[in-house]
């Protein structure tokens, strides 16, 4: 896990952070003021809009979702552990069910916005 | 969100199904990575563009190391207590829960440390944990919080289920699951070694 998914996350963050600085250079600049802000909005509405960037989320979402599945149904993955699948299953249980709780109960120790959520 | 995963995972198990044998199951696991690699770009963007992301840091504090501590501590308890109902040895339990939900790495530790029978278990094990994350985060977030929703995902909460968590939580949780994805997966290759030693 620590590996390629990673680094697409760290150089996400840094383009997002190159965006933010650039955005800023921008406003220092204050020259030709409306151009700026028309160049902004457009800019913004293209890559950062909330209707584009969530369909683009749902479209991979579901595709990470739909390969998993098609992994399963196939059985191409997993077909050669059936025999060992309840034991797995519970300590899947155990062990998710576990960290649940463990959280749940010590959630005042570190949850402070917990509630904000909500 | 709940019926969207459920449609997605059931209309790609149909289709693997039916599509038994196909060259096209074998693009699965491209499409899979892929797309994530998409997805964890722009979740990058969105916490890179936000200029109170340092500040958020700051504000978490310490409280971002309590959440992956707990929550691998549960698993490991979980693993414990799950070993003793079916009557394998603890530490058996104890080194499948350290796994966190990365069932490639954590499976193939356990297979050539100790055996071929409880890698798979291990293996099996961190799949449904995963599986049951990507359905359950949103209802445990709605009813527990978040902390406990990115608990469920373990180690898994970095990657393939940050978007869910990310979505669930309006991006509330997304850097709380980095840091509890990025902290237990570094533990997961210490501790299957380590609990897989008291066999000796």
């Amino acid at each position: 896990m620590l590996n390629i998914f990673l680094i697409t996350f760290i150089a996400g963050v840094l383009a997002g952070y190159i965006w933010n600085l650039m955005r800023d250079s921008f406003k220092k600049q204050q020259i030709d003021i409306e151009n700026r802000i028309k160049m902004y909005k457009t800019v913004r509405k293209r890559i950062s809009s909330k209707g584009f960037k969530n369909y683009l989320l749902n479209i991979l979402l579901f595709l990470i979702l739909f390969g998993m599945g098609l992994k399963l149904g196939a059985g191409t993955l997993y077909q050669q552990y059936a025999e060992i699948a309840f034991q797995s299953v519970i300590i899947a249980l155990a062990t998710a069910g576990g960290s649940v709780i463990l959280v749940f109960a010590g959630r005042r120790f570190f949850m402070r916005r917990g509630e904000e959520i909500k | 969100m709940t019926i969207f995963i459920l449609f997605s995972v059931l209309t790609g198990m149909i289709a693997g199904y039916l599509l038994q044998g196909s060259a096209f199951i074998h693009l699965a696991d491209s499409i899979v990575s892929l797309s994530l690699a998409a997805l964890l770009f722009l979740i990058g963007v969105e916490l890179g563009s936000k200029r109170t992301y340092l500040l958020e840091i700051k504000k978490w504090g310490w409280q971002l190391l309590f959440l992956p501590l707990l929550a691998g501590a549960g698993s490991i308890l979980g693993g414990i207590i799950g070993a003793y109902f079916l009557n394998i040895r603890w530490f058996e339990g104890a080194a499948i829960g350290s796994g966190f939900g990365w069932y490639s790495l954590s499976g193939v530790l356990i297979a050539d440390l100790y055996s071929i029978k409880l890698g798979a278990v291990g293996f099996l094990a961190n799949v449904f944990r995963e599986l049951l994350a990507f359905l359950l985060i949103p209802v445990i977030l709605n009813r527990m919080g978040g902390g406990p929703a990115v608990a469920l995902g373990g180690a898994a909460s970095m990657d393939t289920l940050l978007p869910v968590i990310h979505k669930s939580s309006s991006g509330h949780y997304t850097l709380p699951a980095v840091a509890t994805g990025i902290i237990l997966s570094s533990l997961v290759p210490l501790l299957v070694p380590f609990f897989l030693s008291f066999a000796i």
